[in-house]
């Protein structure tokens, strides 16, 4: 079945190739701002149906070649060691040029400051694109495969294989023909090859739990993510259904219908085996990712292991993400307790008294060094001094709480609910000159119960949502409808459902671009707009941020539920 | 038209071959900048009930008596105008100020100053509007003035965003040529508008009772519309639609209609601001309404306000003993005495400053902000087919019922009557009610009763919970063992614009019931079918919530209403069609928007869905656009069954209008049986007629991949539409004519081609069938 008619009118024969020339209309400012990158797009136009040519029948390039041409593209460093440069009559500014910046990892563009970035893989400029178009009027699309020679004039001269100019935002580049060489060698194997774990019918997916684990834990994550993908995948075979009499569908082959095949990474023992432990899972069954996921202690290790084999890790749950690693495969929901320390740090800072001494208490622990080392760097880094109390039992902490309420230092606690509540009692009532703060990622219980058993005196760092400030809505509405809703692990399982739900969402967005890169850059432009933040107020990833959600407010408790109080002014996002 | 929700986007105008280009910018289902449903606090605003609208006294009309003869009769008559006007919606609570809204009320309730008198202050304006009470056989008149002018008497511009380039009213005569593909030429109203910008003139209007068995100069045709009568209209302006007309003259027979008494008066050029409308009211007992009808611009006008019941009551129905009363009076009354209850539940954004939001771009969709769509290269080829302004679809984050963002209403443990439409532009809803005590811990589900639907009762009573719709056999026995429903989680679904007449009896709650909540689990995105996806469904935060019935009263009065269970419902029969016409639902995507997959072009944007009819020439459902020459023409008399083939991927409330019509059946196109979830065991027995569908209905949700089967007669001569209730579709070409004519004549054709659009396609259009 085929359209016939649109809504658009036009008489025969009055487009055809001035169409495909003139795509637009010079004197349309509104386009021009908007996407200055027009002229390569119409240069690299459409394609109903490809014709493979000689082109695309090049041997396998040497290897060395190939990493010469990824320096280049990748870090902008020439065969000779020089930076690649613009040309004299550069068109942008200097600065970064490498291709890597708007082209991506991928190779398969995408917006960059509002512009279209095209697509240079090899697999879409050295081939030829030709196709008789009937509608909405009969017309011949075509452009032709780039040669080494029209490669190097569109990069140098900026002028396309068709011979139109390319967008001003692209940089004009001179090159020596064996960089070019290598370049297009590194292009032909950019994206070329699908991820493994992934075709065109199935994802394989994987999440990783520690055993370590109380079990009740571990169940409440792992029942989200069954449940999750048992649905998912009626979800999708319900759409599959729907569309299989759509035009959108029939013509254009729009949407993939993956199903989802989850798999269940349990850890046993010491940190130090999880690498190998890891590996055996992925030999078993690779996967294209890891998604959810919930360790005691650090997440480190599995980071690592996803930075050594290029396998990306949908935001676990940890309050200890890879401190101080730069993550790459890694999207975490926040840096943790290490962003609780450096909000606090800033918070301090910024008040105009001079804080003193900064006493912390913790607990003797995995959790509580770490947490308080990342706030002696954090002060450190602004010349604020600190000292921490390790108590190792509920006396310790009573002895060490009386102590502190009589020093009129400002406290960081991190603490959890019961400690909290020991301090608290010995707080009681008492009048205390400096301010005192609390981890709210260390507490389980809601803020509303949390408000009116603490007193109003402590602040909590909470790089959560405000009572009723919505995100986390869905995942409570889905945990009730599956009836697997508990409580003590919202957090966990909010965390859980999200992780999964931006896997729904971004899986729908990679359509046949099978590639882990692409999947990554896709997430990083859908970060704002992922329908589901859990129990984080808004998420945003600007390109290779792998945080979603940056700050933490300043919560005084004693409006923290207050609806009257307008608490979104004390969002505090650290700075130095 | 899906695109995930989450829409993909693309910008690459003409084909860009890049693989992605995302700059999707609805986050989540909330406009970015617009007040968060879930920040709202929630029941603690009232709900109102709409009291009656007050009448202007009677005027004489003819009426046909049982011999065929006219006899001259007087009747009701009201003098109704729409007003702009400020109403706190939002909860005062929490700060918010009052929202500027559009609505109906009684032409005399206006302050000295020109202001519409408010229902705050003993006036009858009120969003919704005061509900038209209707008897069987008591036809009604009404003089609908668009009066959405300022103390001066200028216009007011519209308080949305318009976009002039759909086939729309175009006040402003201001068509396109290249797509007429006529050069200049004479001016005329009602085409698809040169201007990529938001519409600022006076805005036209036209009312539209919906599912009312009415004559096309009364029906609201959505190019009769009319500007009101403002000092300064533009003299480049048309003051009416291009088949404006009333009772005093039918566009298109140019003679006064058999109601009208007046025919030695003066007949209405259009340019008066007001039509004067007829209702015979010759239907069966039903919760009808009213809403503006304007061609391409009814999703922006019904958002900013105007509609409101219109309840026809007949003896049948009063002889079952429901439950009430209903309001009375003409001003506001003691809700806590009512019992019969009109309930329209809407979905609407705001802005922080408490006004209305509407999306004004586009991008809003799905992030394409690319060329506006008449630029041209050359002044005939478009850079873009894509309207810059309208959206495919709109979900808001804010439910708004009878006017209150998540009202409550206190209640006694009795029976009580709820009259519930879907006032949304594009949202289904999926509705249950949940029990909780005092500490918020759900007790369980209580059930709906319905009673009726769109056109009148239900042969039989019909249960439904979540997962169930059970009908009672009538006997005074509640049947022990419940039925499934077609899925596990549907509730009361509801399509935009269906109403669903229904009884609660609060006092067959759960023990320790503090109060009742009305939830929603139907998608913040289109809707087609269940399960629904997890990521879409409705916000239990904000979406997911309607309103709250608050256990607080106690009734010293013995409920005296009937027992659902004993409820005597009439029976209905079944029609039987002599006619069958094969009609289609499309959806079309851009041709010139794209982007390249894996070396294919493929479109990246939906542009607009459609109605199609079957061509017997080529053997093919042909797509059919507004402008089309009318292809649909039932016989005076007849009575056809209309196949409705869903093509597109979601589901469509398909609403007809002069008719109700019986739903026969619905059928898989793959010939198979209903399997909605494509786990391939079947959904739904045939004829896969819901237990709740198998009343007079006016609006049916037709599933994708499923033909859907109507029989109506259709027994008034003249111009009518029928269209998609999603108010978004429906304004951007998922709407079509059908002519009723004289049997075995076609309808007058060339009264509509004289003026219409011509046809878009360069084919011969096939002959009328």
């Amino acid at each position: 079945m085929s359209i016939t008619r649109t809504g658009i009118s036009r008489s025969p024969g009055s487009a055809s190739e001035g169409y495909t020339r003139h795509p637009i209309h010079p004197g349309n400012p509104g386009y021009l701002t908007r996407c200055p990158g027009r002229h390569l797009i119409s240069a690299l136009l459409a394609v109903w149906a490809l014709v493979a040519t000689a082109a695309e029948n090049h041997p396998a390039p040497p290897l060395d070649l190939v990493e010469v041409g990824k320096r280049i593209y990748l870090q902008g460093v020439l065969s000779d060691g020089t930076p690649l440069s613009q040309a004299v009559s550069r068109s942008q500014p200097d600065g970064d040029v490498t291709c890597v910046r708007c082209h991506r990892r991928s190779g398969l563009g995408g917006m960059e400051g509002g512009e279209l970035v095209p697509a240079i893989t090899g697999d879409y400029l050295f081939r030829n694109h030709l196709k008789v178009v009937t509608e909405p009027v009969p017309r011949r699309i075509k452009r032709w495969a780039y040669t080494e020679n029209a490669f190097t004039r569109a990069l140098q001269s900026g002028i396309d294989v068709m011979g139109d100019p390319i967008s001003t935002a692209m940089p004009r580049y001179v090159l020596s023909q064996p960089d070019t060489q290598a370049l297009m060698a590194y292009l032909r194997t950019l994206s070329h090859e699908k991820s493994p774990g992934i075709d065109a019918h199935t994802v394989h997916i994987a999440t990783v739990v520690d055993r370590r684990l109380p079990r009740a834990e571990r169940d409440a994550l792992i029942e989200v993510a069954t449940h999750y993908v048992e649905n998912e995948n009626l979800v999708i075979q319900a759409k599959e259904k729907r569309a299989r009499f759509s035009n959108r569908q029939n013509n254009w082959n729009v949407k993939s219908f993956r199903r989802w095949k989850w798999h269940l990474w349990e850890l046993d023992g010491d940190p130090d085996s999880w690498p190998a432990q890891l590996q055996s899972h992925y030999e078993k069954q690779p996967v294209f990712l890891l998604v959810g996921g919930a360790v005691s202690g650090p997440w480190r290790p599995i980071d690592r292991f996803c930075e050594a084999r290029a396998l990306p890790c949908l935001f676990p749950h940890t309050d200890m993400p890879a401190q101080g690693d730069r993550s790459h495969f890694t999207f975490y929901y926040s840096r943790g307790l290490e962003l609780e320390a450096d909000v606090l740090a800033t918070h301090l800072k910024r008040m105009t008294a001079r804080p003193g001494r900064i006493v912390q208490i913790a607990p003797d622990s995995q959790t509580g060094r770490y947490a308080s080392g990342s706030l002696d760097q954090a002060l450190a880094r602004r010349a604020i001094t600190s000292d921490t109390r390790f108590f190792d039992s509920m006396e310790t902490l009573k002895r060490m709480a009386e102590e502190a309420i009589n020093s009129h230092l400002t406290l960081m606690l991190w603490l959890d609910d019961d400690e909290l509540r020991v301090f608290a009692q010995t707080l009681n009532g008492k009048h205390y000159d400096a301010s005192i703060f609390q981890s709210s990622s260390l507490l389980s219980e809601s803020l509303d119960h949390i408000a009116d058993q603490t007193p109003s005196q402590i602040s909590l760092i909470h790089p959560f949502t405000l009572p009723r400030s919505g995100g986390d809505g869905q995942s409570e509405g889905f945990l009730r409808k599956e009836q697997i809703l508990d409580q003590r692990y919202f957090r966990l399982q909010s965390e859980t459902f999200t992780a999964f739900a931006a896997l729904t969402q971004v899986l729908n967005r990679i359509k046949h671009n099978l590639v882990r890169e692409y999947f990554m850059e896709q997430l990083e432009s859908l970060s704002e707009n992922l329908r589901v933040t859990s129990v984080y107020p808004r998420f945003s990833l600007g390109p290779y941020q792998r945080t979603v959600s940056k700050g933490a407010y300043i919560l005084p408790l004693s409006g923290a539920t207050d609806p009257s109080r307008d608490l979104k002014q004390t969002w505090v996002i650290p700075s130095l | 038209m899906h695109n995930n929700h989450i829409k993909p986007i693309v910008s690459a105008l003409l084909a860009g071959s890049c693989a992605c280009l995302s700059i999707a910018t609805q986050a989540g289902h909330l406009y970015t900048g617009t007040i968060d449903g879930a920040t709202v606090s929630k029941y603690v605003s009232p709900l109102v009930v709409p009291p009656v609208m007050p009448g202007s006294g009677q005027v004489t009309a003819w009426l046909p008596k049982n011999n065929g003869k006219l006899k001259e009769k007087e009747i009701d008559y009201y003098e109704i105008a729409v007003r702009q006007f400020q109403q706190q919606i939002l909860p005062s609570v929490d700060g918010f100020n009052p929202t500027t809204v559009w609505s109906y009320g009684a032409n005399t309730d206006k302050d000295p100053d020109g202001s519409a008198r408010t229902v705050a202050e003993g006036g009858s304006f009120f969003y919704p509007s005061f509900t038209l009470e209707a008897k069987q056989n008591k036809p009604l008149r009404v003089r609908w003035i668009n009066d959405l002018v300022d103390a001066n008497g200028n216009y007011l511009p519209h308080l949305l965003p318009v976009d002039q380039t759909l086939h729309w009213a175009n006040p402003g005569q201001d068509c396109r040529p290249d797509l007429l593909e006529l050069g200049p030429g004479p001016l005329r109203t009602d085409c698809r508008g040169q201007s990529g910008e938001p519409y600022s003139g006076p805005v036209p209007m036209v009312a539209h009772l919906h599912g009312a068995h009415v004559g096309p100069e009364s029906d609201g045709y959505p190019e009769a519309w009319w500007l009101p009568k403002a000092s300064n209209i533009p003299e480049s302006f048309a003051t009416n639609g291009i088949l404006f007309g009333d009772i005093t003259r039918n566009p298109v027979s140019g003679q006064p209609s058999t109601g009208y008494a007046g025919a030695a008066a003066p007949v209405n050029d259009g340019a008066q601001g007001f039509a004067d409308y007829q209702y015979p009211n010759d239907q069966s007992a039903s919760t009808l309404w009213f809403h503006d009808h304007t061609l391409g611009m009814t999703r922006t006008n019904v958002y900013a306000g105007p509609a409101g019941f219109y309840l026809l009551r007949d003896r049948t129905e009063g002889a079952l003993g429901l439950p009430g009363p209903a309001p009375k009076r003409t001003t506001l009354e003691d809700s806590r005495k009512l019992r019969e209850l009109p309930i329209v539940i809407q979905d609407r954004s705001f802005n922080p400053d408490g006004s209305l939001y509407y999306p004004e771009s586009r991008a809003r969709f799905d992030g394409y902000d690319g060329a506006v769509m008449p630029e041209s290269d050359d002044g005939v080829n478009l850079a873009s087919d894509i309207a810059p302004l309208w959206n495919p679809e709109a979900f808001f984050e804010t439910i708004v019922v009878n006017g209150q963002s998540w009202p409550y209403l206190d209640v006694a443990p009795a029976r009580y009557r709820l009259r519930l439409l879907n006032g949304c532009n594009s949202r289904f809803l999926n509705l249950n009610l949940m029990a909780y005590d005092a500490d918020n811990n759900p007790l369980g589900e209580v059930p709906f009763y319905q009673i009726g639907g769109d056109g009148g009762l239900l042969p039989q009573v019909v249960e439904i919970s979540t997962g169930y719709k059970t009908l009672l056999p009538g006997d005074g026995t509640l049947p022990a063992d419940k039925s499934a429903a077609s899925a596990a989680d549907e509730a009361l679904l509801m399509g935009p614009a269906e109403r669903m007449d229904v009884i609660v009896d609060f006092s067959r709650v759960p023990p320790g019931t503090a109060y009742v909540q009305v939830g929603n689990t139907a998608p913040d995105a289109p809707f087609g079918g269940f399960p629904i996806d997890p990521t879409e469904m409705a916000d239990p935060q904000s979406t997911g919530q309607i309103m709250r019935f608050n256990l607080s009263l106690v009734s010293d009065d013995p409920d005296t209403s009937t027992p659902v269970e004993s409820l005597a419902m009439p029976g209905i029969a079944p029609i039987t069609p002599n006619v069958t016409r094969a009609l289609s639902l499309h959806e079309e995507e851009s041709s010139l928007v794209t982007t390249v997959e894996d070396g294919t072009v493929v479109p990246v944007a939906p542009m607009a869905a459609t109605l199609g009819a079957f061509d017997e020439t080529s053997g093919q459902f042909q797509p059919l656009l507004w402008s089309d020459p009318i292809w649909i023409n039932p016989s005076l008399g007849n009575t056809e069954l209309w196949e409705i083939n869903n093509f597109t991927e979601d589901a469509h409330p398909v609403h007809l209008h002069l008719v109700q019509f019986q739903v026969v059946s619905r059928e898989s196109l793959e010939g198979a049986d209903i399997d909605r979830d494509g786990d391939n065991v079947s959904d739904c027995a045939a004829p896969c007629v819901e237990p709740n569908e198998r009343g007079w209905k006016d609006t049916v949700i037709a599933y994708p991949g499923e033909v859907t089967k109507v029989v109506a007669r259709f027994d008034l001569k003249g111009l009518y539409v029928w269209h998609c209730h999603i108010l978004e579709h429906e304004d951007n070409e998922m709407m079509l004519p059908f002519c009723v004519g004289e049997a075995g004549v076609a309808c007058p054709q060339e009264l509509f081609e004289a003026t219409a659009t011509p046809p878009i396609s360069e084919a011969t259009p096939p002959q009328p069938m």
